[in-house]
């Protein structure tokens, strides 16, 4: 059973920092003139989903404790809601793990750049 | 050598875009392996959540997705056709397996299309595995046919290699 995001966290994206978009599983060759070719290569690719969330420093820790511990380093994936069909998706911590900045007082901006696995 | 391969197959090959995507489906069988180990290129459906794993399912068998490039096998006059496969070595059990062959295994590449794939469209059986190496990122495997023109005729002859005893 895939772990799930944990019920204390946060599951909206702030709109500022917000970016989706498609897997791009397509190989293109290009030719000398014309359109370049195109065909796909792959049935699946993972979609990218970026955003920002704010959280208090106890969210924090319950965060960086389900990073390290439950996901192991963050390696395996997890389900997460989607931000606008709201359902449940697959998603696994992509090129970063989750980074974090102060906004003063016990609140900080946390960066997460997920893969939405097909 | 002349093939036939379906239409579609060879409509998706030649078009300007298309759609259907070319898998390619590696089997390597031995004695000593209890079931082939099957790996696909492509991940056309998911088949678990934990561990998260992704297949083709051809013609009832399960094929594991494991990212390979393969370069096919030539057609070459002179010498036995050799193929050339390079595996993402990122989960390091395909090295245990390897590892545990005391003889060649024999391989199977079969091309196939994601909209129908349980029609083979392009085989090439019969393969052995003659040389495997890897490094932390890569397992690559040379297959070739077994070269029956790499075999002395006569099969016998009385010289000091094969008959010591005589000279």
């Amino acid at each position: 059973m895939v772990d799930a995001w944990p019920a204390s966290l946060p599951s909206y994206l702030l709109v500022d920092g917000y970016s989706e978009g498609i897997g791009d599983g397509r190989v293109r060759s290009q030719t000398d003139m014309g359109p370049p070719k195109v065909r796909r290569r792959s049935s699946a690719m993972p979609k990218t989903l970026q955003g920002r969330m704010l959280m208090t420093g106890a969210q924090l820790a319950t965060l960086q404790s389900f990073v390290e511990t439950t996901l192991v380093g963050g390696s395996l994936p997890f389900t997460f809601t989607d931000p606008v069909t709201r359902g449940s998706i697959l998603v696994r911590f992509a090129g970063s793990l989750p980074s974090w900045t102060g906004r003063g007082g016990d609140t900080y901006a946390v960066a997460l750049e997920l893969e939405v696995l097909p | 050598m002349s093939r036939t391969v379906s239409l579609t197959f060879r409509e998706a090959m030649n078009s300007q875009e298309s759609a259907d995507v070319i898998i390619a489906l590696l089997t390597i069988s031995h004695p000593s392996y209890a079931e082939p180990l099957r790996l696909s290129s492509d991940p056309t459906t998911r088949l678990s959540e934990t561990p998260i794993q992704y297949g083709t399912v051809s013609r009832g068998e399960t094929y594991l997705f494991c990212p390979f490039s393969a370069s096919l096998p030539d057609d070459v006059g002179e010498r036995a056709p050799t193929a050339r496969l390079m595996l993402e070595n990122v989960s390091r059990d395909l090295v245990t397996l390897i590892r545990s062959m005391p003889s060649p295994a024999s391989a199977t590449i079969e091309l196939v299309l994601a909209s129908s794939p349980d029609a083979v469209e392009i085989e090439y059986p019969s393969f052995q595995v003659r040389n495997a190496s890897y490094n932390a990122n890569v397992l690559t495997l040379e297959l070739s046919i077994d070269a029956l023109t790499d075999e002395p005729f006569p099969a016998g002859t009385f010289n000091p290699s094969s008959f010591p005893g005589l000279f």
